[in-house]
């Protein structure tokens, strides 16, 4: 308990002394739980989306907690850990880390409290039923469950594991098990709410160091096997083929994967009507799921790389501009490299969006035997989906930026990415221009690296 | 031999923040050996890069095989093998990571390779990341010699290599340097390596050429090339 204590003190105090770390969880913080917030215990298809925010809002303040800023993202089996020799047991330490995120998420409770009286006083709510009892008590309560809930990620993310692959699919287990206990209504209220985390949290605590056990997939042996060559092409035309071809078993697979749940989902949502109706969360849980995959697996990950992304969250054995440099000793030019990047980053997000109004119009299909692109209350899904558009050039941007290791483009790119994201989805409606803004902010300045000085 | 040296160096400035390395006159012909040696901070490696087309010149002119490293890299980084210990590599089991570059190399020998992963004692199933130090050194090895450059530039290239490790580096650049058409050059703190296998040295000292010449004349009878380093004072 003491180690609980004083783990708990120490990245209390180090968290606070940092401001970049504390505005970064407050201002998550603030959309975790403010108006356009989370209700995990609402049974509806809202609450996979909700819980696949948590899922992902967890995996980026898991590290925060843990010491590690946004660079948590490590190959390394004590991924979320600073300083894994420290006198404390794991699961004493995951839990002090959580808490803290916990603590601090009760800090931003009263500005969120603030937002959504403004928010709701001035009309501006895209869901107004959703807020229409905003009394502060039932706001208390629903912070209380939604605070409960996001305990078994975090504690999931938490806990050290052998793979970050490993760390990623543990969390998911654990909210895909929060979503089925929304639906068999087992969040329904605190006490339940409560009783449920309290043993989801409990699995990944228990099973913290088994996975140590299991059998790596690639065994270790002498036998060698042969190192195939293959044909030489012209340098830059190698590249564009490698640009094209390496990530195609990613995108196989999620495509794969986007059939799945169709299968799974469309039959539940059209016929059988399992989980009480709820087949299009389980939809749009799984697209979501689909989407995220895609994003993190296909668009940033140019040639089936982590070099982009690795060097530039400080993934151990990755520095900043990897991807890049591992091309500088082959007879390529760079500009051709960051340009590969780039334009991939372009197609898989433009992609990644067309799949989206396939996907809509899909639904809509089997929801109306029509091929419209209309949401689930038959208004216009086109005016929500084409201007995420202007989120292409913004991922493309990120993908550059990360190759060559440019941490503020990258970062400007991502802000760009999540003002278009936040602003659209809470139906602050931006206007053309700003999209366009935010397009050309986020995708534009990477390409002045185009340029290379004269010898 | 060819009288057409492989490397051409004249009046060259590099400036890297407040460093600059100046190097008014060098060559490097085809069937030598060279040592570039000199203090930690001496602009071994920034002369290196130089070759490799890494880095521009703020002055004067390198030519590699007659072109510009900067301005044409793909013809110079075609047939110039460059390895360096803080190089990263490709995040790919080294039998993948090997067939992607061989895809850029008309001149990939991968017999060669074979040969080298056997010598360097790589497994091709093993991941680049996951690789030791010195594992990841014998990997960017391979990887340099694997499409049979016309000029092998390595830096620091024995970092983390144990005494086989060394003794197969030594061996793969005296097999480079038996083709009269090609050349190696090396840089290191394995003074006595470095010896034993230059027959040409380059010493550097604070970005300044302190000594160029026949490794034989400039070292002397009965001397180590450490201690004729401590004699010209460029020891760091």
């Amino acid at each position: 308990m003491s180690a609980f204590l004083t783990h708990l003190w120490i990245r209390l105090r180090a968290t606070l002394g940092s401001p970049g770390k504390l505005a970064l969880m407050i201002l998550s913080g603030a959309i975790l739980l403010g108006p356009f917030g989370l209700g995990a215990t609402s049974p509806s298809g809202a609450t996979a989306w909700r819980l696949l925010w948590i899922y992902v809002w967890t995996g980026a303040a898991a590290p925060l907690a843990g010491g590690r800023g946004m660079s948590g993202w490590s190959a390394g089996a004590w991924y979320p850990c600073f300083h894994p020799a420290l006198p404390i047991g794991v699961r004493a330490r995951a839990l002090a880390e959580a808490t803290l995120v916990v603590l601090l998420l009760l800090g931003v409770w009263p500005a969120a409290l603030a937002l959504k009286w403004q928010l709701y006083a001035h009309g501006v709510s895209p869901h107004p039923g959703l807020y229409a009892p905003a009394l502060s008590t039932q706001y208390a309560r629903q912070t209380f469950e939604r605070l409960v809930v996001v305990l078994p990620p975090l504690v999931a993310w938490l806990i050290p594991a052998r793979s970050h692959d490993l760390l990623a699919a543990r969390a998911g287990v654990v909210v895909g098990l929060e979503l089925v206990a929304a639906w068999l209504g087992l969040l329904a209220t605190p006490a339940r709410a409560v009783a449920t985390c309290a043993l989801l949290v409990a699995i990944p605590l228990a099973l913290a160091g088994r996975e140590w056990h299991a059998p790596h997939l690639a065994p270790a042996g002498s036998r060698r096997s042969r190192v195939p060559a293959r044909p030489a092409r012209p340098p830059h035309r190698q590249l564009a083929r490698d640009f094209l071809v390496r990530p195609l078993p990613s995108v196989a697979l999620l495509i794969a994967a986007q059939g799945l749940v169709l299968v799974v989902a469309l039959p539940v949502w059209d016929k059988a009507r399992l989980f009480g109706g709820h087949g299009t969360g389980l939809l749009h849980f799984g697209t979501g799921l689909v989407v995220g995959s895609a994003l993190g697996l296909v668009a940033v990950r140019p040639m089936a790389s982590n070099q982009t992304t690795g060097g530039l969250f400080g993934r151990v054995g990755y520095r900043q501009g990897d991807f890049t440099a591992a091309w500088s000793l082959l007879p390529v030019r760079p500009q051709a490299v960051l340009l590969g990047a780039y334009l991939h980053g372009l197609l898989v997000s433009l992609g990644i969006l067309l799949a989206l109004v396939g996907v809509q119009l899909l639904s809509t299909f089997v929801e109306r035997r029509q091929w419209l692109l209309v949401d689930l209350d038959g208004g216009p899904a086109g005016r929500f989906l084409l201007p995420l558009i202007a989120v292409v050039p913004c991922v493309a941007g990120f993908v550059a930026a990360s190759a060559v290791g440019h941490r503020r483009k990258a970062a400007l790119a991502t802000l760009a990415f999540l003002l278009i994201l936040i602003g659209h989805s809470a139906t602050i409606l931006l206007e053309a221009p700003v999209l366009v803004g935010l397009a050309l902010v986020g995708g534009v300045p990477i390409l002045f690296d185009l340029r290379r000085p004269a010898a | 031999m060819s009288d057409t040296p492989l490397i051409e160096v004249r009046d060259l400035q590099v400036r890297r923040a407040t460093f600059v390395l100046r190097v008014p006159e060098w060559r490097v012909e085809p069937g030598q050996v060279v040592g570039v040696v000199g203090p930690n901070g001496a602009g071994k490696t920034t002369l290196l890069e130089t070759l490799a087309g890494l880095r521009p010149v703020t002055a004067g002119n390198v030519r590699v095989f007659g072109r510009n490293p900067w301005r044409e890299p793909e013809a110079v980084r075609a047939a110039l093998g460059f390895m360096s210990d803080d190089m990263p590599v490709f995040d790919l089991r080294i039998a993948p990571l090997l067939r992607l570059l061989s895809g850029y190399y008309p001149t990939w020998d991968a017999a060669l390779v074979e040969s080298l992963l056997a010598r360097f004692r790589l497994d091709p199933r093993q991941k680049a990341h996951t690789l030791s130090k010195g594992q990841g050194t014998r990997l960017r090895l391979v990887t340099a010699m694997a499409f049979r450059p016309r000029v092998l530039v390595l830096d620091e290239p024995a970092t983390g290599l144990d005494l086989a490790g060394r003794r197969s580096l030594l061996e793969s650049v005296l097999e480079v340097v038996r083709d009269p058409e090609r050349a190696v050059i090396v840089s290191s703190h394995q003074l006595l390596d470095v010896q034993r296998i230059a027959d040409r040295l380059l010493v550097l000292d604070q970005g300044r050429v302190v000594r160029e010449g026949a490794t034989d004349a400039l070292v002397g009878e009965g001397r180590t090339l450490e201690e004729a380093i401590e004699a010209w004072g460029a020891a760091g």
